[in-house]
């Protein structure tokens, strides 16, 4: 026989259970879009920093006998953005070039649908690539 | 009041209502991820391919292997995909090269079953990479 004092005890528990099953559904389905542009990113952004590692400074390059592959920083930075704006995500992009290396830091945000609901509208996502320069 | 049965009631109500459908979003959450990842690596693998190639018509065949060796590594059907690509005509060193694999991953599954015909989404990958300026080709 239940006590009157346990009345609608089983409904909080199940409520409970169902915010909690829906907390951990939200949470998968805005990870996983989270997940899926992270890597859109970290796919652009190592593109592009690959492409801009071809960008020798040739008259170095070529005068070393291709020993020495040094970067020629301005076309380097150049061929950098061009491919990044190729892909055509329109994330927050950063470059920076040295002699030896192309470092690309590409960040955005990701809208949340369910976690807008306690609170958190969006979850930012960043990726770094770095490449050195190649000639073959 | 009477209660007898309620506890029972609840949760078969509330399972079916939640629990069912909380784990069929996991499964296909989880098919969405391996599909992303193999859709990645196709892409990933097909772009080095292409840019390798001597001409054209070797970069469509070499992406076309390449999708199908990656997608059958991650054990999805090659046949699914769709494959579009975007080559110079020449394939002229430093020009761009896009590629692009979409797979449908299948809303309905049923456990030990599997995919079920019905609405899709669908994962793509895309990436644009540089056909080398330097190095042999072919």
């Amino acid at each position: 026989m239940k006590d009157m004092r346990e009345r609608g005890q089983v409904t909080v528990l199940v409520l409970g259970l169902g915010m909690l099953a829906f907390a951990v559904s939200g949470l998968a389905v805005d990870g996983t879009r989270a997940f899926l542009f992270r890597r859109t990113l970290q796919s652009a952004a190592d593109a592009a920093a690959i492409a801009g590692t071809s960008e020798l400074d040739r008259s170095l390059y070529y005068g070393s006998g291709g020993r020495v592959r040094s970067l020629d920083a301005e076309s380097a930075r150049s061929a950098t953005y061009r491919w990044i704006a190729l892909r055509g995500i329109g994330s927050r992009a950063q470059v920076t070039v040295s002699s030896q290396q192309v470092r690309v830091v590409m960040r955005d945000e990701v809208p949340t649908m369910f976690l807008g609901l306690v609170g958190v509208g969006s979850i930012p996502v960043g990726v770094e690539a770095v490449a050195e320069p190649r000639a073959g | 009041m009477n209660q007898r049965g309620q506890a029972l009631t609840e949760t078969i109500l509330l399972g079916l209502v939640l629990l069912v459908p909380l784990i069929w979003t996991l499964g296909v959450l989880a098919d969405i991820h391996r599909t992303a990842l193999a859709v990645t690596s196709a892409a990933h693998d097909a772009s080095v391919a292409a840019a390798a190639a001597s001409d054209p018509i070797a970069a469509r065949s070499a992406i076309d292997d390449a999708v199908e060796r990656a997608l059958d590594s991650h054990r999805l059907d090659p046949r699914v995909a769709r494959v579009s690509s975007d080559i110079d005509p020449r394939l002229r060193r430093g020009s761009a090269l896009a590629i692009e694999v979409r797979v449908p991953v299948t809303v309905l599954q049923a456990p030990l079953i599997g995919r079920v015909s019905g609405p899709s989404i669908w994962v793509e990958a895309r990436r644009v990479v540089r056909v080398p300026l330097y190095g042999s080709r072919g």
